[in-house]
């Protein structure tokens, strides 16, 4: 994880510092991410597979279950059958390799090289059942049950796929690429519910699955899954030799859809419309959202114990709902004008327009889709005292699917789209997208209505900075020379890789839940996710190293001891309530050594070097005469990166340093102060 | 217009990273001449011509395009200067009909006006049926013939073309030729980039041969026979091809 965060850290340097991009990940760190992914693959198999081993009759969560980490291999199999318009083809899947004499059990190998990175959560999910619930039973026999069903449920990907295409034309196929997305999804769901009490009673078509997958009725599971693989690969082949149907390009209506005069936005929505899947993805994701949520709330509405639950699963729904199609149509939607670019470049059309229009339509799409969140509010009839909870979540949710229209397709720009000199293969995953997918999803499940409101007014605040980066790059829709966003841009992705190594060592160190507990994971994430921060501020920061001028440290101690004294009596007469998940529990002069070293030693140098040594200098040279402004912005940033229950007094301890900072130019007086205020919020934490 | 000129550069340079795509060029053009840009690949043919556009900004020198300047009133040049790029490329999804809506009304003009001035065009070039279809169907041919249509739309005073005749039949490209000569005799400016130098030696009244980004001549055809030191009955190509080894 070390020797990846460091990969990471020097290949980002010199694009953050204003020079060329660099290339696709290759090499040692192509390898590092793919193993991290793997184990975090595995992770997902393990999880559930551990959950489901706890409960008395685990065969029907194991066949749910099975079902979920099928649909993980399902859905990268499929969406390497059926096309993406105008996305960049993947290398093995292209024009070329159609072209050669390839034979058919070359591309089945193909195949299933290509969807391996999914054969973790199979391994995971078997291994972990077998071994738990047949423990005489060898190895061996766990990743022979792995290895069939994952090349099952990658050959009925291909075969769903490929049949599409014979039956509907490889262009019709394309407007349903956007299907792939569901098997995912759905796995991820299933894995969950598998390995919650909820589906009590196997799915119709997976019993024997879930015997297998738990070690009972071995020798039938095994034959019924390896007959399966066995259909499902003859099928592959007879489906290989077939000739897909073509139909190049669809008819275009009679009459021009600008006789009536034509806009930036207009046209927008046009393009969006006629492109293929453009006219029916976003009823069909509104109709799937608004029958799974009042399906729900109809079913659930008297077994769940309060409203938090009903709204995290219709949150969890609505999140990936509108993430995955605002990120697809984001990209679309730049990618397009990219292909356009020879003639947009001659045009006069001034890039805020573009993307005023291309935000204001993504908006529309999103909010519709999102909009089946207000059905939760019809379980608030029956159960009054629900109401207010749940009105302020679905205000406050819609509100945030709004502004993250506009800022997927900015990012999208910035990433994809013409705002880079070299476009990457898509948003999803990179840094940027991160960034502001924290801040979105933080609104969706805010333990109360201020945390919401701060991270709603966090993802504003990065919108409107990704809208400042985006029209710095670019000049005019054809000037693709200039790769250079704004400084305070560049020093919020490199707070995003932040939050993104927090949570990936996170994730990550949950496997070995049986070894750490959870303080003990959530300091070391906060450590290697602080020394990767570290390591990227020091590399990236424009303006040079910051002033430490250690002489004026002590000034620090006065001003931590304020800080300190206000967060003690805002504690004492407010009480707020950190929640279950950010609580401390020090129970070992182990951890409590540990909490000191990331608490007070790591983060004071880390964080202050990150926002009073880089981003408060990049704001004032930004705001120009309202400069002064900046210590309170960087201020308000630093106290919104923090638990939400801890704003106020993280506020006035930035507030604080962001004018010892303005005042005395002293890093370190402001590394003294945060370092006092964390000294003595561990002492009342531990 | 500074001068009475139509375009004026002076010591116009491009750097992409280490390479000087374009170096020191100044050139005058007048109303109602053909200018040909030739020059071997990589020469900054189309670079220079992106610069006069006002798509990428020059590293050194300045350019005043119908008396705007190139780097600070690109989008008054966008609106009164007709540009073809040599690989034109559209909306896929929008009908050769309504690209040349779209384009009439981004520059401020009236989509009958356009369709009644462009109409002979459309006919000379058999455009006419495909109009209505979506451009995704288009041959590169037909995209070609667009992008013509799309640059000529409001009536340009200057034209600046990518190779305008790459990937058209014959029978279109004479008739491309003849529309050109037609427009140049209304005082129309015309630059083009090209690899043909038999087009080349029948259309323009001036060429200017580029190579390694430098202007290496600039003078009428014929000129370049005798700066070539060759007889008046050598082709363009022997003179191009002796001035570039020179």
């Amino acid at each position: 994880m070390t020797v990846l965060v460091l990969r990471a850290w020097y290949r980002m340097g010199p694009r953050l510092r204003g020079g060329r991009k660099p290339e696709p990940t290759r090499g040692l760190s192509a390898v590092l991410m793919r193993l991290v992914f793997a184990a975090l693959i595995y992770n997902f198999g393990f999880s559930s597979g551990l959950r489901i081993s706890l409960q008395q009759d685990p065969s029907a969560g194991a066949a749910w279950a099975g079902l979920g980490a099928g649909g993980f291999v399902m859905a990268v199999a499929l969406a390497l059958e059926l096309p993406s318009p105008r996305m960049p083809a993947l290398a093995l899947k292209s024009d070329l390799l159609e072209m050669l004499p390839i034979s058919t059990a070359s591309k089945l190998i193909l195949l299933l090289g290509q969807t391996l990175l999914m054969l973790p959560v199979s391994l995971g999910l078997a291994i972990t059942l077998q071994t738990r619930l047949a423990e005489d039973a060898p190895l061996s026999r766990a990743v022979t049950l792995g290895l069939l069903h994952f090349t099952s449920f990658a050959l009925l990907g291909a075969c769903i796929g490929k049949l599409v295409k014979r039956t509907l034309s490889a262009y019709r196929a394309s407007r349903l690429s956007w299907l792939s997305a569901f098997p995912s999804f759905g796995g991820m769901l299933l894995l969950q519910l598998g390995g919650s009490s909820l589906l009590r009673r196997p799915p119709p078509l997976g019993i024997d699955l879930g015997r297998a997958l738990v070690g009972a009725d071995l020798w039938r599971a095994h034959a019924s899954l390896a007959a399966l693989t066995a259909v499902l690969a003859i099928g592959f082949v007879v489906l290989e030799r077939g000739h897909e149907l073509s139909e190049p390009v669809p008819a275009a209506p009679t009459e021009s859809a600008f006789s009536s005069g034509v806009n930036m936005r207009k046209l927008e929505r046009l393009l969006t419309r006629r492109e293929p899947g453009g006219a029916f993805q976003v009823p069909f994701a509104t109709l799937t959202l608004a029958a799974i949520t009042g399906y729900l709330c109809w079913k659930l509405q008297d077994r769940l114990p309060n409203q938090r639950y009903l709204w995290n699963i219709s949150a969890v729904l609505a999140l990936q709902m509108v993430s995955t199609l605002g990120i697809q149509r984001a990209n679309r939607s730049v990618a397009r004008d990219l292909m356009a670019r020879p003639l947009l470049g001659a045009l006069p059309i001034a890039p805020s327009d573009t993307l005023a229009a291309k935000a204001g339509t993504l908006r529309r799409v999103l909010l519709t889709v999102a909009a089946p969140l207000i059905l939760v509010l019809s379980v608030a009839g029956r159960r009054g005292t629900w109401l207010p909870e749940l009105s302020w979540r679905v205000a406050v949710s819609l509100a945030a699917v709004a502004v993250y229209a506009s800022a997927a397709t900015y990012v999208a720009f910035l990433t994809t789209g013409l705002g880079t000199a070299r476009p990457r293969s898509g948003v999803l995953g990179s840094l940027e997208s991160f960034l502001v997918a924290v801040p979105f999803a933080s609104v969706l499940f805010a333990p109360g209505p201020i945390s919401a409101l701060l991270a709603l007014l966090t993802l504003a605040a990065l919108t409107f900075e990704a809208r400042r980066a985006a029209l710095q790059t670019i000049d005019w829709l054809d000037d693709a020379e200039r790769d250079a966003e704004t400084e305070v841009w560049k020093a919020l992705v490199v707070f995003g890789g932040f939050q993104g190594a927090q949570l990936l060592t996170q994730q990550l160190s949950s496997a070995l839940s049986a070894f750490l507990s959870p303080t003990t994971q959530m300091l070391s994430a906060y450590a290697v996710a602080a020394v990767a921060l570290f390591a990227m501020t020091a590399r990236t920061q424009g303006a040079g190293p910051p002033t430490h001028r250690a002489r004026l440290a002590p000034l620090g101690l006065p001003v931590g001891a304020l800080s300190a004294a206000f967060a003690w009596w805002y504690l004492h007469w407010f009480h707020p309530d950190p929640g279950s998940g950010l609580q401390l529990h020090l129970s070992s002069p182990a951890e409590l050594a540990l909490a000191g070293v990331a608490i007070v030693g790591l983060a004071p140098i880390v964080e202050e070097r990150f926002f009073r040594g880089w981003l408060q200098p990049a704001l004032t040279s930004s705001l120009g005469s309202r400069g002064r402004w900046a210590p309170v912005l960087t201020g308000l940033a630093f106290a919104a990166a923090h638990p939400a229950y801890s704003f106020l007094p993280v506020l006035v301890l930035g507030l604080l340093n962001g004018f010892l900072m303005w005042r005395f130019r002293s890093l370190s007086a402001c590394i003294v102060a945060h370092a006092v205020h964390n000294a003595f919020a561990l002492y009342l934490g531990s | 217009m500074s001068g009475g000129w139509v375009l004026e550069a002076t010591g116009l340079a491009k750097q992409f990273g280490a390479k000087l795509a374009v170096d020191n060029l100044s050139v005058k053009l007048t109303a109602g001449e053909i200018v040909g840009l030739l020059g071997p690949n990589g020469a900054g043919k189309t670079t220079t011509l992106k610069i006069l556009l006002g798509m990428l900004r020059p590293s050194h020198g300045s350019a005043f395009v119908l008396g705007h300047d190139s780097t600070s009133q690109a989008v008054a040049i966008k609106q009164r200067v007709g540009y073809s790029p040599d690989e034109p490329s559209f909306y896929d999804f929008l009908t050769g009909r309504e690209t040349l809506e779209f384009v009439t009304q981004v520059r401020g003009g009236n989509a009958n006006d356009t369709f009644r001035t462009l109409e002979p065009m459309i006919q000379a070039l058999e455009l006419a049926p495909d109009l209505d279809r979506f451009v995704a169907g288009y041959s590169l041919g037909m995209k070609k013939k667009l992008a013509l249509l799309v640059a000529m739309a409001h009536s340009p005073r200057l034209l600046l073309l990518d190779e305008p005749t790459n990937g058209l039949d014959p029978p279109s490209a004479v008739k491309i030729r003849k529309h050109l000569q037609e427009l140049a005799a209304s005082g129309v400016t015309v630059v083009l980039s090209t690899h043909l130098l038999d087009m080349a030696d029948k259309l323009c009244t001036r060429v200017l041969l580029m190579d390694h980004g430098r202007l290496i001549f600039d003078g009428a055809p014929s000129a370049a026979r005798d700066a070539a030191a060759l007889s008046p009955e050598a082709s363009l190509e022997d003179a191009f091809l002796k001035l570039v080894a020179a």
